[in-house]
């Protein structure tokens, strides 16, 4: 998964974390969005795990979550966090610094 | 007649104004004083009267021997009479300093047991006192307290298996917060459906409890097919199936004996598995399909 | 009363008992069963500690485990804080019967939001920790800080009110806490009152001259009977809440202006006149200064004025009250032919305290007496622990206020002046009257003093009285001159340049 930046490094993948609340229609957008803005922006360079707080609220609990959909980002470090179903993708990039990860040079999305 | 006291242990008891025959008269244990060969020499008031209830003109007389009566009952096939036999031999002949032995010895109207206690006569060598005390009562609520003992352990044992069997089916840590964002319709329609479908699952139940005890073979598969696709059909989740399960148990468990009940428990875990693996198939093969 | 028709009673909503002292009397049983109730107060007036304290008695008095939902503080402070309060939360949660769930705001927890959410992960934890724990009761405190972290106020309404539905169909009882700005003023911020609307718990803490007094009100259960107005609360170190079921108004107002004689002519003329008809007055001295002689002559001047008497003895017998009476002039065996005197005696080791008072109140009852007395308390003091005599003294001085009685309790402690704990709070609010007996040592000699420390509602005399005891009774006679120190019992004369300060002894009333 780790690929090349301009100065040959290795980029490790970036790992996202999503919580969502069952699968409702607010939960299915957020995955949707999520997995079109990582396409996009990550093709082939990022890892996404789906936690629902239904089903595992002890992990929702240590992660500290309130509202979902959360988008945590846990790779890179720092993690960074957004809120709500993604639909605004420019708060989402800028909200997890996905742009920074990337080190791209390509023209944001709007 | 020797008028030792009965137990070797005791010291010299004082004897000055006691007049200890009535003492030995006035126990309610049967007491005997035996000599080295067997003969009894001496009995209590309450062997006497024992002997007598029990249709033995001679008793309290001397002459009769112990072992003697013993022999005969011991020919006779009656273990206890063998054993009370080598028992009574082993303390005259000073082989064994006592002897103790609890044996059944029922009436025609009642169960009773009795201990049997063998001691060396002090003072009088190679000759013994024999005592057998009723112990009825004291052995019913022993027996009883074993009862109550194993039907608490099955009882328990349902419990445990109950409450496994309920932590097996949930599938949702948080219903109530599923319910909340509106995860849960299908509730009302199932709950409905699976109520329907009780009696069927129950009398599959009994005909496989009935299996257990008569040696019959009922054709169950089928019907069992037939409940696991009304089942699928209706969209039940794992745990909708461990609920129709306890339901039916519940029933069931209520009433009979407990080893009816055990039957239930164990025939049902069987036809629990059975019906689980039919439903399985119903959704592979729409799975697959 | 209940007939069948559209005017029927609907059957009240199940209250669950809090456990919090005095609350649950002005509740009428405590919290409506299986809903939820608003808490709300201006910051500093103790949401938390009643948050808490909900959960706390649940586990200590009635084996129910809680979940503790904090929005504000940390969980490691709530638990720190609450070591002040004897609450051993760590211990609790280790055996299960008490979760936190952790919702307060740490650095990069928060992050923009980008679309829309809801609370489902807050609600989740909550159903998880009262799943693992078995919980039958939940506290959320403070909303405030949801409505400052997520800006979208119209979802956290909708999300917070999602939330106590799903509590009800949880079916724990639970309290929400909410911040208020003023006093008297809007229920709460953010609009929160709007989806907690069934049952609503005010605190308020209000500065009055110099002094806080701190008061709760239920403003209202749906479908449940409870105590209206405000009632009078303080928090103990070591106990937590605990609430003086006597309304604040019914603590400033005298039924009535009547006087009744203290029987003795003198100390009638200190009090202005005698006592008030329905007056609860305390008489403070240590043993052998007057007490029971007072107690004996305010009970001889109800029966001569043809008045039921009830006295409720813990010290003597009946023989030796008579006795002693008799001692003093004083006939209780005709006035008890008479039917007018009923003398109850019982030594305190016989029973508990709560069954003492359940006795009182029924004697009292039966009795139907326009004066009583009770001497003393503090026989009762040593039989029982502090929280309990505390109860046992609300209990029984709220139920004789409220009947309109005399009523005449004789105490030893000495502090019951002002100090901190609830009962010299309480006593002080609730007593129209105070006297106070005291051996003083005057030139080697060993005399009576008595004074009447307070007189409410009216003007009485604040000098020290030297009295004397005989055959006749008590006799008060002239004031002490220049003497300090009479309330320890250890006087000293005065040089004429701190007379100034004499005055400043009783300056408060």
């Amino acid at each position: 998964m780790a690929e090349r930046d301009g100065e040959g490094a290795l980029r490790p993948p970036v790992v996202l974390q999503l919580f969502v609340t069952g699968q409702t229609p607010r939960s299915l957008r957020a995955l949707a969005n999520l997995r079109r803005i990582c396409d996009a922006r990550l093709p082939g360079r990022y890892e996404l795990r789906v936690v629902d707080v239904l089903e595992r609220p002890q992990v929702a609990e240590e992660a500290r979550v309130l509202a979902t959909p959360t988008l945590i980002r846990l790779s890179p470090q720092p993690s960074r966090r957004v809120i709500g179903d993604l639909s605004d993708e420019r708060r989402v990039v800028d909200g997890l610094e996905l742009d920074g990860a990337v080190g791209t040079t390509h023209p944001s999305f709007p | 007649m020797d008028t030792s006291p009965l137990t070797p242990t005791a010291p010299p008891a004082p004897t000055e104004g006691v007049d200890w025959r009535a003492v030995v008269d006035a126990l309610d244990a049967h007491v005997a004083v035996v000599a080295g060969d067997g003969r009894i020499v001496a009995v209590n008031e309450a062997w006497r009267r024992f002997a007598l209830d029990n249709g033995d003109a001679r008793a309290g007389l001397p002459g009769p021997n112990y072992l003697d009566v013993c022999r005969v009952s011991a020919d006779e096939g009656i273990v206890e009479a063998m054993a009370a036999l080598d028992g009574l031999w082993a303390v005259l002949r000073g082989e064994r300093p006592d002897f103790e032995f609890e044996y059944p010895c029922h009436s025609p109207t009642e169960q009773r047991w009795f201990l049997m206690r063998v001691l060396p006569l002090p003072g009088a060598p190679g000759r013994a006192v024999v005592s057998h005390t009723n112990i009825t009562t004291r052995r019913r609520a022993l027996l009883d307290a074993i009862a109550t003992r194993e039907a608490d352990t099955r009882a328990e044992a349902a419990r445990r298996d109950s409450a496994r069997l309920a932590q097996l089916a949930e599938e949702h840590a948080s219903e109530h917060t599923a319910q909340a964002y509106g995860l849960d319709r299908d509730a009302a329609r199932r709950a409905q459906l699976l109520a329907e479908m009780e009696p069927a699952y129950l009398a599959l139940l009994d005909l496989a409890v009935e299996q257990r005890a008569y040696r019959v073979e009922y054709a169950t598969t089928d019907r069992l097919r037939q409940l696991a696709d009304a089942m699928g059909a209706a969209r039940a989740r794992a745990r909708d199936v461990v609920e129709l399960h306890r339901a039916a148990l519940r029933h069931r468990a209520a009433v009979g004996s407990e080893g009816r009940a055990e039957a239930y428990l164990e025939e049902g875990r069987l036809l629990l598995l059975q019906l689980m693996g039919q439903v399985l198939t119903y959704y592979r093969d729409q799975a697959l399909g | 009363m209940t007939a069948p028709g559209p005017t029927a009673a609907l059957p009240a909503i199940p209250k669950l008992a809090t456990g919090i002292a005095g609350f649950d009397f002005i509740a009428q049983g405590g919290l409506p069963a299986g809903r939820t109730t608003l808490v709300s107060g201006t910051a500093g007036s103790a949401k938390t500690v009643f948050a808490a304290q909900f959960l706390a008695e649940g586990v200590r008095r009635h084996g129910d485990s809680g979940v503790f939902v904090t929005f504000e503080e940390a969980a490691d402070d709530i638990r720190r804080n609450m070591e002040s309060l004897h609450w051993p939360i760590a211990a609790w949660e280790a055996a299960g019967r008490w979760a936190f769930v952790d919702a307060s705001p740490v650095a990069g927890d928060d992050g923009p939001i980008a679309g829309d959410f809801d609370l489902g992960g807050l609600l989740a934890r909550i159903e998880n920790a009262v799943r693992r724990t078995g919980a039958r009761r939940v506290s959320l405190d403070s909303v405030a800080t949801v409505f400052a972290r997520f800006a979208d106020h119209a979802t956290v309404r909708a999300e917070l009110l999602r939330i106590t539905q799903a509590l009800r169909t949880m079916g724990v009882t639970s309290v929400i806490t909410a911040e208020r700005t003023q006093e008297y003023g809007d229920i709460a911020r953010f609009g929160v009152e709007e989806f907690v609307t069934d049952n609503v718990v005010i605190l308020r803490n209000v500065l009055e001259g110099e002094r806080r007094r701190r008061t709760i009100e239920i403003l209202k259960f749906r479908g449940a009977p409870h105590g209206k107005g405000e009632y009078p609360f303080t928090i103990i170190p070591g106990e937590g809440l605990v609430v003086i079921p006597l309304s604040a108004i019914e603590l400033q107002q005298h039924s009535s202006d009547v006087r009744i004689t203290s029987g003795n002519p003198e100390l009638d003329r200190m009090c202005g006149g005698g006592f008030f008809r329905d007056s609860i007055i305390l008489v403070s001295g240590a043993t052998g200064t007057g007490k029971t002689l007072m107690t004996a002559e305010f009970l001889n001047a109800g029966v001569a004025s043809g008045e039921r008497c009830l006295v409720f003895a813990f010290e003597e017998s009946r023989e030796q009250l008579m006795r002693n009476a008799r001692g003093w002039g004083v006939d209780f065996r005709s006035a008890e032919a008479a039917g007018l005197l009923r003398l109850s005696c019982e030594y305190p080791e016989v029973m508990g305290l709560e069954d003492h008072l359940i006795r009182l109140k029924s004697e009292i009852d039966a009795f139907a007496p326009q004066r009583i007395a009770v001497d003393s308390l503090s026989a009762l003091e040593r039989i029982s622990s502090p929280r309990g005599f505390r109860e046992f003294v609300i209990g029984l001085t709220s139920f004789v206020k409220h009947r309109q009685v005399a009523g005449l309790f004789t105490s030893t402690t000495p502090s019951l002046l002002g100090g901190d704990s609830v009962t010299d709070a309480h006593i002080s609010s609730i007593t129209d009257s105070i006297i106070l007996l005291r051996y003083v040592e005057i030139f080697g000699e060993m005399r009576r003093g008595a004074t009447v420390l307070k007189m409410r509602g009216s003007m009485h005399e604040k000098q020290i009285r030297e009295f004397t005891i005989d055959g006749t009774g008590m006799h008060i006679g002239r004031a002490f001159s220049n003497v300090q120190g009479i309330l320890a019992g250890r006087p000293r004369q005065l040089s004429a340049s701190e007379l100034d300060r004499l005055g400043t002894l009783f300056a408060d009333e």
